[in-house]
């Protein structure tokens, strides 16, 4: 029991970044931007925040530096996609290999020194709750974060008029802009909120979860988000299954380091073929010939990426 | 309500698409006729506010509205069913009615949204839950659940454009209850089509469009042979006879039983000799390209030919050559060489473009194509693209599939290609071609399948035609 509450405290607390740039790439994605420079963006994000913290020592600091930093990079992908007409995949490609190897050049000054701490904050009477108390209610407040932005993503997205016409601008630009909805804004808020998102996410591994500044100290992370998206079906709850799961394989991974190095190392890949499966399923699923998948897995399975996730908006749009 | 259009005209460049277009309507479902380019969906886009006209102005129960707005038109009770509507494919049906919708904060009211939209459906006998996707949704159901839509939002006017051309027949049937329901209730509707058997079948009066003016107003009974001569120009009889070779390799073509139109009763297996012209008749929208397709996709469960009732044909006896030259018929990028490279390199592993390029000089001059083996495909006029489609027409003796073979060109590059395919007519096993041009069709064919909709309504030799029954089929009328 001690065991599996250490490792369920150990996932929640380690995927925090994870959780959070999942669901700001789900937001971007739902409105029709990819924003690919995901994997650049928490890399330089996670400099930045550590600077601002350092130089200023107050974590709150570097959490808003790397926010607006995220919100910045993800304001000129949707400027190049929206105004200038240009590729989305292209330009979010470049800005993840500028990003790359410009955080690596700045963050020379700042490999491997200390900077301000986040503190863990039990909530009161909650923590004490045997099991759950430990596993959810003793943590960081950016962990707290993480998991509340869970549902509320998922409220935002599903329950309100902006998220109804953040998905409606993601799905038929010109539909959504003929009933009166401004496309190219709902676009652009969409894009910028993922965006601060990812930024959030970056800062939250150079200051909670990897903690410092290396080079290369967020490697992979960003792929990682763009494909637990997918395997989550633009749906923030079953993203987050995702990367809890993912967090999960990571922490046995470790864990398996002392018995066999194979399976170590085996593990971290196992998300990779499982997703690929997962998307051709989603693909199988929903042919409108298939009638024989029961309903409840359709139901948990199902869904669909946006339709204009990455086009260029139609040219009549105003 | 009721709405007045008074002297609308809009131009585009030199052309008129409206002109002093006057027209008023104050009850029951009027249609909106003519031949495509006559004017129609302009008219329909002014009204619906997404064009704004050079002149004229609306008049909604007497009052003028603002022009050139989507929003103005809705808030005024117009509202426009698009021909491939509710489209937000991953939302359900209640979350696309609440797209754009007036309320604010729809969400707070969601439960009698809910109801007010259930009884809605109720009331027009749609049986759909509200918490499907709209992907699963047919076009039929999806136009009809859009229908309900408008008239949600306070529309009083609606307009159909083209409404019924992915309909099948059952949904059409529904659509049309539903549509006089509404009419019954006050709701004026618009309906723009040019299926003339439809408009006889629902409307109670109808306004002619030809060259964006209105040239005829009628009312129910309407009589077939007057709209025929107010909306195409007068056909005079052709005297060209069809002439009938005696020679080798007939060939058969079969249809399926459900490519055949149930309102007629004809065979579904035709023989024709060798070199037979046929031109597949059909409007914009109908299948008439999609018999083509078929043949060339050789697939079993389709229509399909046959010569000397041997049982299969090839695919490379066939010259298929699609309507969108450069989308699916030509590589934009690539250079005419190249062009020539590609299909001599289905035939050989190693190219000797040597004499590659000497067949392409000898093509250029052959086909009269100007332009240089190096000209990459995007950069020719339409007329030389099709010209470069028709010079990689196999030497061999071929059935060539047209698709629309002079959409979108001049009169003079059009005979100029005419030319080229009837020079091969002799040759060539058969030359098949769609076409929406009633002209066209008449004057190159020797043998006319009518397409309606899906499904032909009739295959007749020319000689036993006009110009008149070809537009009549492929309208519906039998």
């Amino acid at each position: 029991m001690i065991l599996l509450e250490n490792t369920l405290v150990t996932v929640i607390s380690l995927s925090t970044p994870l959780i959070i740039a999942v669901i700001g790439e789900t937001i971007s994605e739902k409105g029709g931007v990819i924003n690919l420079s995901a994997e650049g963006t928490i890399m330089i994000c996670a400099l930045f925040g550590f600077i601002g913290a350092y130089e200023t020592d107050f974590a709150v600091v570097g959490f808003l530096c790397a926010m607006v930093l995220g919100a910045g990079i993800s304001f000129f992908i949707s400027y190049c996609d929206i105004n200038l007409r240009m590729d989305q995949i292209a330009v979010g490609f470049v800005l993840t290999i500028l990003c790359i190897n410009l955080s690596n050049f700045l963050g020379q000054d700042y490999v491997r020194i200390n900077g301000p701490l986040i503190t863990k904050f039990s909530i009161p009477f909650l923590s004490d709750i045997p099991f759950f108390g430990s596993v959810l209610f003793n943590h960081s407040l950016i962990t707290y974060l993480s998991i509340v932005l869970i549902p509320l993503s998922w409220l935002f997205l599903n329950k309100t008029s902006y998220g109804l016409a953040i998905r409606a601008s993601g799905e038929n630009p010109s539909s959504a802009s003929s009933r009166g909805i401004n496309v190219k804004r709902m676009r652009l808020l969409s894009c910028v909120m993922g965006g601060s998102l990812l930024g959030l996410a970056g800062a939250s591994f150079s200051l909670y979860t990897k903690y410092g500044w290396s080079e290369g100290h967020t490697t992979n992370y960003g792929w990682i988000v763009l494909a637990i998206v997918i395997f989550g079906g633009w749906n923030p709850f079953r993203a987050a299954v995702g990367a809890y799961s993912f967090g999960l394989l990571q922490v046995l991974a470790i864990k398996a380091q002392s018995v066999t190095l194979a399976l170590s190392q085996i593990l971290p890949l196992l998300p990779f073929p499982l997703m690929i499966f997962i998307l051709i399923f989603i693909q199988y699923i929903n042919r409108d010939e298939i009638k024989n998948v029961p309903k409840w897995i359709v139901a948990i399975l199902g869904g669909n990426q946006p339709q204009s996730l990455g086009k260029k908006l139609p040219e009549e749009i105003k | 309500m009721k709405i007045q259009i008074k002297n609308i005209s809009k131009s585009f460049g030199n052309v008129h698409a409206n002109k002093n277009i006057d027209l008023e309507i104050k009850s029951g479902i009027h249609a909106l006729l003519g031949e495509n380019g006559a004017g129609k969906s302009t008219l329909v886009k002014i009204i619906s506010g997404q064009f704004a006209p050079d002149n004229g102005q609306i008049l909604i129960n007497e009052t003028p509205i603002q022009l050139g707005s989507p929003k103005e038109s809705i808030s005024n009770g117009i509202g426009l069913l698009n021909q491939d509507p509710l489209d937000f494919f991953n939302l359900s049906i209640l979350e696309s009615f609440l797209v754009g919708i007036n309320e604010n904060a729809p969400y707070r009211h969601l439960k009698d949204i809910r109801k007010k939209i259930s009884s809605l459906l109720e009331k027009y006998e749609i049986k759909i839950d509200l918490d499907t996707k709209t992907r699963s949704l047919s076009i039929g159901e999806r136009q009809q659940v859009e229908l309900l839509r408008l008239l949600y939002n306070g529309a009083k006017l609606i307009i159909l454009d083209e409404p019924t051309s992915a309909f099948s027949l059952d949904q059409k049937k529904n659509m049309f209850q539903t549509l006089r329901q509404l009419s019954q209730e006050g709701i004026i509707i618009i309906f723009v089509s040019h299926k003339l058997d439809e408009v006889f079948e629902i409307c109670d009066s109808a306004s002619i469009l030809k060259y964006g003016e209105i040239v005829e107003n009628l009312v129910q009974p309407f009589d077939s042979d007057q709209i025929f001569s107010v909306m195409f120009d007068q056909f005079e009889k052709s005297s060209i006879d069809v002439e009938h070779n005696e020679r080798l390799d007939n060939f058969s073509i079969n249809f399926l039983d459900k490519d055949i139109s149930p309102q007629v009763d004809i065979s579904n297996s035709y023989d024709f000799s060798q070199g037979t012209v046929i031109g597949f008749a059909g409007l914009q929208g109908s299948s008439n390209d999609k018999f083509l397709q078929d043949f060339f996709s050789s697939d079993k469960n389709l229509s399909f030919i046959r010569i000397n009732s041997s049982t299969s044909l090839l695919k490379n006896e066939f010259y298929y050559m699609p309507a969108d030259r450069l989308e699916r018929g030509l590589f934009g990028e690539m250079t005419l060489l190249e062009h020539f490279g590609l299909s001599e390199a289905s035939k050989k592993n190693i190219l000797n473009w040597k004499s590659v390029r000497k067949h392409v000089d000898s093509k250029i001059g052959e086909f009269n194509i100007k332009a240089t083996p190096e000209s990459k495909m995007h950069e020719l006029s339409g007329g030389n693209q099709q010209r470069v489609m028709l010079s990689l027409m196999p030497q061999e003796k071929s059935i060539l599939l047209l698709e629309q073979p002079t959409r979108g060109l001049d009169v003079n590059s059009a005979h100029n290609v005419w030319e080229m395919i009837l020079a091969r007519k002799n040759q060539d096993i058969a030359v098949l071609f769609s076409s929406t041009d009633i002209d066209e069709i008449w004057e190159y064919s020797d043998v006319v399948i009518s397409v309606h909709g899906e499904t032909i309504i009739d295959v007749s030799n020319k000689n036993i035609l006009t110009k008149d029954s070809i537009a009549r089929f492929v309208s519906g009328l039998v």
